[in-house]
């Protein structure tokens, strides 16, 4: 039996209860028959989620600029921010809604770029299809229009639509006398248009279940680009949804693989990383420089350059088990993290794939700077934090908050609590945090050698550290042997792919969709565990191209 | 233009300033030890460091560079740290000394050789306040990296059987939030870099203490390269653990002809300067006298403290240090 994946978020509300939820996750746990690998069974029939109106994320926008209009323009320094939702920022961008501030901040971009476009006469060439004879060419604009609205609306334009936006380009190439003016105004609408900045998934008659709708091609074509490279489709994969080709399942197939062999599929898989792992949040990475005197302004983006570039190797340079991103004795690393890891650094600049050879329990995502800085405090280690993350982003427990008004100040340390171990179970005499801390801190213990800034230490307040403790019932001496105990976790294989599959769709899974999960998670680990062929399941699934009836949820244009 | 007094001051300070690196730099040689596997700086099994006891207990081999070095002065109750240069007690001086008087060490040591302790005062007096830290910034900025290989350390508290070489790195160092260079970042090695073992050298009480042996350092200034000889050198330093070295010495003999050669490359326009550093040297030289009785070399001794480092693959690979 899985674990619920919807009905979970009920907790989210339940303050104090913790206690209640945490025997739940308990239990299934313990539950020696969750989820055996490899044994068929019946999944819930699947019950397609309604659909979506996703915006593009920051990402989503960028790549779009950059395949579409080229490379080399100054991109927008701010949009409308994406906010995490279930942990991912796809899911975010399509339950958020846009402030004024942000559509301020679409429209400037829209005008941004647009002026940049019509000032390089040779990115101009080479986007329009044809050569104008003026300032006026009401056919050439309409031919520019047609194709590169097709790019960036992942759609046809109506006749309607593309007259009107001809209509502005004509009107500005009349006033201000040249081509490069025309096309400026012609994209400025194209840019800022809610069919550009929004992912409509409308859906269609599904002629293959009766009652049911199917994304159109044209929207899986997006869902699948998006998923797969992080940005928008091809031409060669409008086309195929244009021609209807890709309702053929075979050839549906061909183009998920195709988009997956391709080098933008990197774009997509750290993307992937990126917001599952909470990556993004190392931009912000700030420690106590007086605490941590190996922390400098740019760390955070070296630790997240680590750990892209790890599962990026797992996931398509050697198309392996993702379990070693728990497991395995080497890290890529700048001279800065190789500083930090006391290992000999490659180069003067740059990443390196080194083995680990110093610290033997420095094994995996779990002992990298990435993880070991991102759940701590700016001044020092976090048991609870370390233990969160575990929680809420390998297994994809449910982690409430803390009861408003508790306090969660630790002891300062004293004669008889000195440690970090030994302050946390002294604040676990409170019966109120110990409700949920018994389940976070014997977890976060694993990584009391690191300190707050992932540095190799022995002691802590002068005292041995005792990194053992249990998770769901399985037994760990330290870091190292956590992570094997992670990665064979039933919870650890189905978190992965329910956090892809959330990903893939950008939006919230719903409890419809748990049988899904439950059978992509079989299939997941049938296929050994790798992340290419989990997404080309994803891709392939009814979950990804089937959807319920109704008008979109979620986020409104 | 720069007022000519100015770049006398400056000329000055540069020379000074190599004077006193030159006394602390690198030594010669490095070898590691037959018996010993490279393992490239990398401790074999550091990480299963993991209780009081097993703390004490590394292997191989370590590297350290020097993230600080000041000069050592005389205190004030006339004690002088450094070492025993020329193995003789001769508080009062003998003709083999040019007739200076050894000090005693703070630790009560008697025969410490170290007369540049005495020229320290003198220079700062000229004005050359900064020079230390000039040295500073050289040690931050990459031009002098100094750095101490220790092969076949087994324990950090007592080996009787090291192996001690200075060896001199190069490149843009990372410097931590205390501005001062990180632990554990990677170096090249100099082309020009010191390679003799500096033998015997043990540990003793947790103390590293390596030498006599010869060496000749070379130190980027300005972008003027320097060698300074340093004979009998010796190297003293507490050994915390495998992340860093502290109080640690740096002394020996610096010959007058090494000091002439630096006074004249670097100030070669100056000859004022080069007339100072003569009047300060000539009459402080305590060590190696020739036939006529005149010394040729001064005593001198830095203090230094330093953390751990390691050589890119090719330079660990590439030199093979010769004893």
């Amino acid at each position: 039996m899985a674990v619920p994946v919807r009905s979970t978020r009920a907790a989210d509300a339940i303050s104090g209860a913790c206690l209640a939820v945490w025997a739940a996750i308990a239990c299934a746990c313990s539950d020696p028959a969750a989820e055996p690998a490899g044994v068929a069974e019946a999944y819930p029939v699947l019950v397609p989620a309604p659909p979506a109106l996703p915006r593009l994320t920051r990402a989503h926008f960028d790549n779009t600029v950059v395949d579409v209009l080229g490379g080399g323009l100054t991109l927008p320094p701010q949009l409308e921010p994406d906010p995490p939702y279930d942990e991912l920022l796809a899911v975010g961008a399509s339950v958020a809604q846009v402030s004024p501030r942000g559509v301020e901040l679409y429209e400037d971009a829209a005008r941004s770029l647009a002026a940049q476009v019509a000032a390089e006469p040779a990115r101009l060439q080479a986007l329009l299809p044809c050569t104008p004879i003026g300032p006026e060419d009401a056919t050439c604009l309409g031919a520019f229009v047609a194709k590169v609205g097709r790019r960036l609306w992942r759609r046809p334009l109506t006749g309607a639509e593309t007259a009107a936006i001809v209509q502005t380009a004509l009107a500005a190439g009349k006033a201000l006398g040249t081509v490069a003016h025309a096309v400026q105004w012609a994209l400025v609408p194209l840019l800022q248009a809610p069919a550009f900045l929004y992912r409509v998934e409308r859906g269609e008659p599904d002629p293959s279940v009766q009652g049911g709708r199917r994304l159109t091609g044209l929207e899986r074509a997006g869902r699948l680009a998006f998923f797969v490279w992080n940005g928008p489709p091809d031409d060669a994969l409008l086309d195929a949804a244009a021609a209807g080709k890709l309702d053929d399942a075979q050839a549906w197939a061909a183009e998920v693989d195709r988009l997956l062999a391709a080098p933008k599929a990197r774009r997509g898989v750290r993307q992937f990383a990126l917001e599952w792992l909470q990556l993004h949040e190392l931009g912000a990475l700030n420690k106590d420089p007086k605490v941590y005197k190996h922390f400098s302004p740019d760390l955070g983006a070296s630790a997240r350059e680590e750990v892209l570039r790890r599962v990026e190797h797992i996931a398509l340079d050697q198309d392996g088990d993702l379990r070693q991103l728990l497991t395995s004795d080497h890290a890529f690393v700048d001279r800065r993290l190789a500083a930090i890891y006391e290992e000999p650094a490659v180069a003067d600049t740059g990443f390196a794939d080194i083995a680990l050879t110093v610290h033997p329990e420095r094994r995996g995502l779990l002992g990298t700077v990435a993880f070991l800085a991102l759940a701590s405090h700016p001044i020092s280690t976090s048991p609870t934090l370390r233990g969160m993350y575990v929680r809420k982003h390998l297994l994809c427990d449910i982690v409430p908050n803390p009861p408003a008004g508790l306090n969660t100040a630790l002891p300062e340390p004293s004669t008889t609590a000195k440690t970090m171990r030994e302050r946390l179970q002294a604040h676990m005499a409170v019966k109120s945090c110990a409700s949920c801390h018994k389940y976070l801190d014997p977890i976060g213990f694993a990584f009391e050698r690191f300190d707050g800034i992932g540095r190799w230490r022995a002691t802590d307040a002068g005292t041995p550290v005792d990194t053992s403790g249990r998770l769901d019932g399985a037994t760990f001496a330290d870091l190292a042997s956590l992570g094997a105990v992670i990665a064979q976790s039933p919870k650890f294989r189905r978190c992965v792919v329910q956090r892809l599959y959330a990903f893939a769709v950008a939006r919230p899974v719903t409890d419809g969709e748990a049988g899904e999960i439950d059978r992509l998670s079989d299939t997941f680990a049938s296929g050994g565990m790798r992340l290419r062929g989990l997404m080309r399941a994803v891709a392939r699934s009814d979950g990804f191209r089937r959807v319920g009836a109704g008008a979109p949820t979620g986020a409104t244009p | 233009m720069r007022e000519p007094c100015q770049v006398l001051r400056t000329r000055s300070l540069e020379v000074a300033f190599v004077l006193a690196t030159v006394t602390t730099a690198c030594g010669t040689a490095p070898a590691a030890s037959p018996q010993t596997a490279d393992t490239g700086g990398v401790p074999a099994d550091a990480g299963a460091k993991t209780d009081a006891a097993a703390a004490a207990k590394v292997v191989t081999r370590r590297l350290y560079v020097f993230d600080s070095v000041t000069f050592t002065r005389v205190q004030k109750d006339g004690k002088a740290p450094g070492f025993d240069v020329d193995g003789k007690v001769t508080p009062d001086g003998d003709a083999a000394s040019c007739g200076k008087g050894d000090f005693t060490a703070p630790d009560g040591q008697p025969g410490i050789d170290n007369q540049f302790a005495l020229l320290v005062p003198v220079i700062e007096k000229s004005g050359l306040q900064a020079f230390e830290g000039l040295l500073q910034a050289s040690i931050d900025n990459g031009g002098v990296l100094l750095m101490l290989q220790v092969d076949g350390l087994d324990s950090f508290v007592d080996d009787t059987d090291v192996k001690v070489t200075l060896r001199a790195g190069q490149g843009m160092p990372l410097l931590g939030t205390d501005k001062k260079l990180l632990s554990g970042q990677t170096f090249h090695l100099r082309s020009d870099s010191p390679e003799k073992v500096a033998a015997p050298a043990v540990v003793k009480g947790g103390t590293l203490d390596a030498g006599p042996f010869d060496v000749d350092v070379p130190v980027s200034v300005f972008g003027n390269l320097y060698v300074l000889e340093v004979r009998a050198a010796r190297v003293r330093a507490r050994l915390i653990d495998e992340r860093r070295i502290e109080a640690g010495l740096f002394g020996g003999g610096i010959t007058f002809s090494s000091i002439e050669k630096i006074a004249l490359t670097g100030a070669k326009d100056q000859p004022s300067i080069i007339e100072m550093v003569s009047v300060l040297v000539d009459g402080m030289g305590d060590l190696a006298p020739d036939a006529k009785g005149n010394c040729t070399q001064i005593s001198a001794a830095l203090a230094f403290s330093g953390v751990s480092a390691f050589l890119y693959a090719e330079e660990r690979a590439g030199k093979a240090p010769t004893p």
